[in-house]
């Protein structure tokens, strides 16, 4: 009950929202990373790169890692900036970010 | 011969600084393991140290291809494989420790969601460790078959 009023009473600062807007943009741009690592590293293996990768790199590693990460950067600034309800994205993300972490890793360890 | 010798060191001050930094996204991911807590320090040196140890590893990537990639598919292209696998793995650690550290710093500052901060921050430091421990042994694996 006390956690509750006080919960209830406490008013968002600008500090805190910009710290849950960084959050937000963490959390959502990791997990965006690492879904796009996975269909460009899925597309490396088939041989299906696309065209742009290799004018971000010679070295598919790096390029990979570039366009996953401006993929990354883009979903996390759009779904921030965007008027998504900050307080329930956090709350279901902590589960998005644990099966894409595994989706991820079983998909490097099976197909390099 | 001095590039062989600076790549050299240059590749055991990784392979060290890969275990150490494993060891340090533990502690992050032990601490938060029940619940909202107070551990920047400890996140930020674990983060830091990652990322430290991840560009050196993509410094010495260039090499490793000339040099030695052709070398050790030949030899053995299961060892290869296990070090393209540790090098992808080692991008998603150093993108997690970052994620994990921007929700606990914004859990130390927003009471009203710091459960759910420090959820998410538990699960971005736990998912770096995993798989920071899974690169470590794949870079010994490679490390003992051939270096610089």
């Amino acid at each position: 009950m006390q956690s509750r009023v006080s919960e209830a009473t406490l008013v968002e600062s600008p500090v805190t929202a910009s710290a849950v807007r960084v959050a937000s943009l963490a959390t959502l741009g990791g997990t965006s990373f690492l879904v796009a690592y996975m269909v460009f590293h899925a597309l490396h293996v088939a041989g299906q790169d696309p065209l742009f990768l290799n004018s971000l790199s010679r070295i598919p590693l790096f390029s990979t890692c570039e366009a996953a990460l401006l993929s990354g950067l883009g979903a996390g600034i759009l779904a921030t900036l965007s008027v998504l309800d900050h307080d329930k994205l956090l709350g279901r993300i902590s589960k998005v970010l644990a099966v894409t972490i595994l989706l991820f890793t079983l998909e490097i360890l099976f197909f390099p | 011969m001095a590039t062989r010798v600076a790549l050299s060191l240059v590749e055991h001050i990784h392979g060290h600084l890969g275990w150490l930094s494993t060891l340090a996204l533990f502690h992050p991911a032990v601490l938060l393991r029940s619940g909202p807590r107070r551990a920047l320090l400890a996140a930020a040196l674990a983060t830091g140290l990652v990322t430290v140890t991840g560009i050196l590893g993509a410094g010495l990537y260039p090499a490793y291809r000339l040099l030695l990639k052709p070398g050790i598919f030949a030899a053995s292209p299961a060892v290869g494989s296990a070090f393209e696998r540790k090098e992808h793995l080692g991008m998603a650690v150093v993108a997690l420790a970052w994620v994990g550290l921007a929700a606990h710093w914004a859990q130390c500052r927003e009471l009203r969601l710091a459960r759910r901060l420090s959820r998410i921050a538990f699960v971005a430091y736990a998912g770096a460790a995993t798989l920071a421990t899974i690169s470590a042994v794949l870079g010994v694996a490679v490390a003992v078959q051939r270096s610089f």
